[in-house]
C-alpha cells in the first residue's frame, strides 16, 4: 500500500514534466539572429495581417470547414491579441491593414499576403508571398508585417477500454507560427512558434497563454 | 428441381466465401494514377526526416529507417538504405508535402529513381492515471524521372495503458505509438509478387 502510494507519487511527479499541452517550439529568432538578438525598433509601424487558420483531419489530412470548428472566432481573437500584445510591448503604430489608411491596391496586397501566411512562415518563404509584403512598404517610415499561421489538426478523442484497461489520449493539436517581416526587404526580423496539443479555442484559458508565449521572444529597441 | 436449387445455393455460398476471403489493401492518402508500388525496382530510402514541431522526446531515427527497410525487404522489395543525414538536411514537412519537380529531381543519389522518405510529424507521451503515447508518421515515395510525388500515406499511432502499471510504462508509450503508426502505413504497402 505504502510502496504503491510512493511509486504513484514518483511517477506523477515525473509525469508533470512531460504533461504540458503547450510547448514553445521556435527559437524566437530572425535571419540576423545568429549574430545579433532579434530586436525590432520601437518606431516601426506594424501591419498585422489577418491570421490564416487551417483545420484538417489528423488521420486523413483532409481540410475541414473552419466554421465548423470556430475558425472565424479564432482568427478574430488572434488578430486582436496580436495588436494588443504588440502595443503593450511598446510598438504603438500597430494596425490591421483593413482598418488603415493604405491604398485600395495595398489592401488587396495585404489580403493576398494573409492568404499566403502559410508560405510566409516557412524557412524558405515563397518569393510570390514576399512580393506581396514588399508592396506594403512605405518610403518615409520603417514598416514591418506580421503574418500568423495556425494549422489545427482535429483528431480522435482519448479513449478508455474498461475491459483491457487500455487508454489513449486525444490526437488534436494546433501549431501557431508567427513571423515579422521587414516590408522594405522581406527580411525576417523575428519568428516564433508554439504547439498546443488540443484544438485551439479563443475562450479556452490555454489560448491566451499560447499567444503570450508566442510573442514572448519579441524584443524592442528603443 | 431440389437438386438444382441445392447446387445453386452451394455455388452462391462458394462465391460469397471467396469474395469474403479476398483481401483488399486499405487505400493510401495519395497514389498517382497508374503508379503501382510493385513496379519499383530498387527503392532508395532516405534518412528519416524529423518534422516534429516539438523535438523534446528522443527519437531513434536510424532504427526507424532500418525497420522500414526490413519491412520492405520482407515484401520482396530491393532497398538501398541511405545513411548520410546530409541528404535530408534542411528538408521540411512542406517540401515533402508540396514538392516541386526540380526539388524531387534533386533528392537522393543521381542513379536513383524511386526515393522513399519517412517523416515523423509528432511524438508525445502523457501521464494521467496510466500513460499514453501518440505518434504521427508520413511515408512518401517520389519518382525522380517524372519529378512527382507518387505515393503518400500517414499513420496515426496511439498507445496507452491505465492504472499504476500503465504509469510505470510511460517511457515505452511513445515507442509503442510510433511502432503502431509505422505498422498502419506499411500494411498498405503491397507485397511484391515473387520473381519480379
Amino acid at each position: 500500500m505504502c510502496f504503491s502510494t510512493v511509486l504513484a507519487l514518483v511517477v506523477l511527479i515525473a509525469g508533470c514534466t512531460i504533461n504540458s499541452n503547450i510547448t514553445q517550439t521556435g527559437g524566437g529568432t530572425g535571419d540576423a539572429s545568429a549574430a545579433t538578438p532579434s530586436v525590432v525598433p520601437a518606431s516601426t509601424r506594424v501591419w498585422v495581417l489577418t491570421p490564416k487558420v487551417v483545420y484538417e483531419d489528423t488521420r486523413t489530412e483532409v481540410t475541414l470547414d473552419s466554421s465548423d470548428h470556430g475558425g472565424p472566432a479564432l482568427v478574430a481573437a488572434l488578430a486582436e491579441q496580436a495588436v494588443s500584445i504588440l502595443d503593450s510591448k511598446g510598438l504603438h503604430e500597430v494596425a490591421c491593414p483593413r482598418e488603415s489608411s493604405l491604398s485600395a491596391e495595398q489592401k488587396v496586397l495585404a489580403e493576398q499576403a494573409s492568404a499566403s501566411a502559410n508560405h510566409l512562415v516557412r524557412v524558405n518563404p515563397d518569393p510570390q508571398a514576399i512580393h506581396y509584403i514588399l508592396g506594403l512598404a512605405s518610403t518615409n517610415e520603417s514598416v514591418a508585417v506580421l503574418a500568423q499561421y495556425v494549422r489545427v489538426k482535429v483528431g480522435p478523442h482519448g479513449t478508455w477500454d474498461p475491459n483491457s484497461g487500455a487508454i489513449t489520449s486525444g490526437a488534436s493539436s494546433s501549431y501557431f507560427r508567427a513571423v515579422l517581416l521587414d516590408a522594405q526587404t522581406g527580411r525576417r526580423l523575428w519568428e516564433n512558434s508554439v504547439l498546443l496539443r488540443e484544438v485551439a479555442k479563443p475562450n479556452n484559458s490555454n489560448f491566451k497563454t499560447v499567444v503570450t508565449l508566442l510573442f514572448s521572444t519579441l524584443n524592442l529597441q528603443n | 428441381m431440389k437438386k438444382q436449387l441445392s447446387l445453386l445455393l452451394s455455388l452462391a455460398s462458394a462465391a460469397l466465401l471467396l469474395t469474403g476471403c479476398a483481401t483488399t489493401l486499405p487505400q493510401p492518402l495519395h497514389s498517382a494514377a497508374g503508379f503501382q508500388p510493385e513496379s519499383m525496382d530498387a527503392v532508395y530510402i532516405l534518412p528519416v526526416v524529423d518534422a516534429r514541431a516539438d523535438k523534446k522526446l528522443s527519437l531513434n531515427l536510424g532504427g526507424l529507417q532500418r525497420n522500414m527497410a526490413s519491412s520492405l525487404q520482407q515484401k520482396r522489395y530491393k532497398v538501398v538504405v541511405l545513411e548520410d543525414t546530409n541528404l535530408v538536411a534542411g528538408i521540411t514537412d512542406e517540401d515533402l508535402k508540396e514538392p516541386t519537380p526540380d526539388w524531387v529531381k534533386g533528392i537522393g543519389p543521381s542513379e536513383s529513381r524511386w526515393v522513399m522518405a519517412l517523416a515523423v510529424g509528432e511524438l508525445s507521451r502523457k501521464i494521467t492515471f496510466g500513460s499514453t503515447g501518440n505518434a504521427e508518421v508520413n511515408l512518401f515515395i517520389f519518382d525522380k524521372q517524372t519529378g512527382t510525388l507518387v505515393w503518400e500515406d500517414k499513420g496515426l499511432g496511439r498507445a496507452g495503458q491505465g492504472g499504476l502499471l500503465g504509469m510505470m510504462m510511460v517511457s515505452m508509450m511513445d515507442e509503442a505509438a510510433i511502432e503502431n503508426a509505422m505498422n498502419q502505413v506499411m500494411v498498405k504497402f503491397p507485397k511484391k509478387p515473387k520473381g519480379t
